[in-house]
């Protein structure tokens, strides 16, 4: 009787472990790299998360911290890219990273927007966002009786006007992030002089008919050099990081900072204003970032992971993502039909003036395929540049350095 | 009896062998899988035009020297080892003439000696990565530092505006650090001194000075050799510091050799630049090392 009963209870447990092992076995877990920022929290991804848990049991997602483009690199070297990957623009010319779209997603989108490298379609857009502005504060420029610059002379002599009545022209920042604000000078102010002075400025530099240490990207450069040297930054900015340099502009430091149009969010329009940073030739483009994500090549769960990516930037999920991220980092969902979300006033008069009075244009130090630029040679170009407004390098030879290191890195990459 | 003692002697031969490579073959397992053969990878990686990642190896390709040869014509590399010669030179003699001033204190019969040794000692224990955020709370231009002279009336320093400054700011702060240390080193070194020699040279006369500079400083000296030879392997390379203090800045002023290798291995994807990089500087430690070694042998002798 008594073995009766142990073998029945033995084999009620089998069943129910079978039971449970068969349930958990249709489950598949992939991970989903995110982006935590000041605006984007992880409370507002776990949003996210719960809603397409629910709308796919039998998929988890687990949220992985993404901190910056070195992390994909030390990811990838030690295979542990996430399934999901955003704004992998670093990445994506890298062969056999990122998986193929499938075509039934990729045809969701406009095909000018995806990216296309080594004769594959390997990252879809989720969204665009304008890049820099200048932010103001506007009792600031009451108080020294300056208004809106619309040439760059004009935004020489209001940093002046500003200094000549002790109140500091611009908040920078340094630090940990000194190749970040670099790297949005060459985003952002030199991109559109080049596509400007250039008919296609990549290809012209495959085949040397530009070069880094032109005429006019170096007169470009010395100008931007002048707003250091004249002293208009403010001096503690070296010390700052990006997020400190930011509250120290609230804080009522100094008048101006140029940060991405993600910071209007949020901000009054009655004590802030904005315009757009003149550049040294006068021309209408603008930079405009375009957000990719992308799935790693890698994944055990390949299949999981573009349901997901389908689910968010073009299904259900999309609304939810408006809501939780791109309404707070002013980002603009490039699919067709998405929702639109009401912008802050200082955001919607970014982009009403965008589409007004300026051509958006890729950064050429982004753009993908045959002209994208040598794998390694952002990074250097903005330690160069580091070292021009940081340490007031010569500018003539750092870009000579700047064309050798370009030469050598795409002679190495042929 | 004789045949007995001819096995034993032959016994004891293989017997020592046996039990010695046993015990040492774990660690010398491990040494060869840790050190050893990633040097040897990472020389052949500088053989090449390897980015450091595995999906990349089908563009491998041998470019022979050419990265040893570039190094002498990367104007940020050699910037980088201007840095960190003089970071290692000024951090290397200060710590070590500072320790051993310390340890020549803390020798003597003092009350609270062994606190103040603790107090000396504490930095060097702590982690450099907090050691560094703390002293970057400090010396920011609105840190500690700035806050406290304000207050007393100064002008605000602004000392990660400039190189000059920001590379005396990781100097002090790895003073600060690793002093304790040497002077650990030096106070075992004094304490190791034969005391019938000083006393017997108070006896001839000789005056505190002179009984230092004439009888212990002499002894001391393997101590002082491997002291400083520790400090320049330590300091050449530093990378941590830097890192978190000064971010390689202002500009790439502060960038150190260790520092340049991570960021061309790492952030510029040219992991056999940064291969070369490192084994030359590997070279520099080991002959450093080799130097070290034949000088002690020359004082042993000496002594």
């Amino acid at each position: 009787m008594k073995t009766r009963r142990t073998l029945s209870l033995l084999l009620l447990l089998a069943v129910l472990f079978g039971c449970f092992a068969s349930a958990t076995a249709e489950e598949v877990t992939i991970s989903w790299a995110i982006n935590e920022t000041a605006n984007l929290t992880r409370e507002q991804y776990s949003v996210l998360v719960d809603e397409f848990e629910k709308a796919h049991p039998g998929i988890n997602v687990e949220l992985e911290l993404f901190m910056n483009n070195l992390d994909y690199i030390t990811k990838i070297a030690a295979g542990t890219l996430s399934d999901v990957n955003h704004n992998v623009t670093p990445i994506v010319n890298n062969e056999g990273v990122l998986a193929e779209v499938p075509a039934e997603l990729a045809a969701k989108w406009d095909p000018s927007y995806l990216f296309e490298s080594h004769g594959i379609v390997n990252a879809v857009p989720v969204s665009s966002q304008g890049q820099f502005c200048v932010i103001y504060r506007k009792d600031a420029f009451e108080a020294a009786g300056v208004t809106e610059p619309k040439t760059w002379e004009e935004f020489l002599a209001v940093c002046q006007t500003l200094e000549d009545k002790d109140i500091v022209p611009l908040m920078g920042w340094g630090a940990a992030n000194q190749d970040f604000f670099t790297e949005a000078f060459g985003c952002y102010w030199l991109a559109p002089i080049l596509t400007a002075a250039y008919e296609n400025f990549n290809t012209q530099l495959k085949a040397g008919e530009a070069r880094w240490d032109d005429e006019i990207i170096i007169n470009a450069i010395k100008e931007f050099q002048r707003l250091y040297s004249e002293g208009y930054f403010y001096e503690g900015s070296p010390s700052l990081d990006y997020s400190s340099a930011f509250a120290e502009f609230k804080n009522g430091t100094a008048a101006m900072i140029m940060d991405g149009v993600w910071n209007l969010s949020g901000l009054s329009d009655e004590e802030y204003g904005m315009f757009f940073l003149p550049n040294t030739t006068g021309t209408d483009y603008h930079s405009i970032y375009v957000c990719y994500w992308g799935v790693n090549a890698e994944s055990d769960n390949l299949e999981a992971a573009w349901t997901f990516v389908d689910w968010m930037l073009t299904g259900d999920g999309l609304p939810h993502y408006t809501e939780q991220i791109l309404k707070h980092d002013a980002q603009v969902s490039v699919v067709e039909g998405a929702p639109v979300y009401e912008m802050d006033p200082l955001v919607a008069e970014y982009y009403e003036d965008l589409n007004a009075n300026y051509t958006g244009i890729l950064n050429p130090l982004q753009i993908s395929g045959d002209d994208a630029v040598p794998t390694g040679f952002p990074a250097y170009l903005y330690t160069c540049l580091s070292q021009i407004f940081y340490q007031n390098a010569d500018v003539e030879s750092t870009m000579a350095d700047v064309q050798f290191e370009y030469e050598m890195l795409y002679s190495e990459q042929q | 009896m004789m045949v007995m003692r001819k096995k034993r002697k032959q016994n004891a031969g293989l017997g020592n062998a046996g039990p010695s490579i046993a015990f040492a073959a774990p660690a010398l397992l491990v040494y060869t899988l840790l050190f050893v053969l990633p040097m040897l990878i990472a020389l052949l990686a500088s053989t090449t035009n390897w980015s450091g990642l595995a999906i990349n190896l089908e563009k491998l390709r041998f470019v022979g020297l050419q990265n040893f040869s570039r190094m002498l014509k990367d104007r940020a590399l050699l910037e980088s080892v201007r840095t960190t010669f003089i970071i290692t030179f000024v951090v290397g003699v200060i710590s070590n003439v500072g320790g051993l001033f310390l340890a020549v204190i803390l020798t003597k019969k003092i009350r609270l000696n062994n606190t103040i040794r603790c107090i000396f000692f504490i930095p060097y224990i702590l982690s450099s990565v907090s050691i560094a955020f703390i002293w970057m709370a400090i010396l920011s231009y609105n840190g500690l530092l700035n806050s406290l002279l304000e207050i007393l009336g100064f002008a605000k320093l602004n000392i990660f505006q400039s190189a000059t400054a920001s590379t005396v700011a990781i100097c002090i702060v790895e003073i600060w650090r690793t002093m304790g240390f040497y002077m650990v080193l030096y106070i075992a070194a004094l304490q190791s001194v034969p005391q019938d020699l000083s006393e017997a040279a108070y006896i001839d006369g000789a005056n505190g000075w002179q009984t230092f500079r004439m009888i212990k400083l002499p002894m001391i000296a393997q101590q002082l050799v491997i002291g400083f030879i520790m400090s320049l392997t330590t300091e050449l390379r530093l990378y941590d510091l830097v890192k978190i203090l000064t971010n390689g800045g202002p500009g790439t002023s502060t960038r150190t050799i260790a520092y340049t290798i991570v960021t061309q291995g790492f952030n510029n994807q040219r992991m056999g630049y940064a291969g070369a990089i490192a084994f030359a500087l590997s070279a520099i430690i080991i002959l450093l090392t080799v130097i070290s070694r034949v000088i002690q042998n020359k004082l042993e002798v000496k002594q």
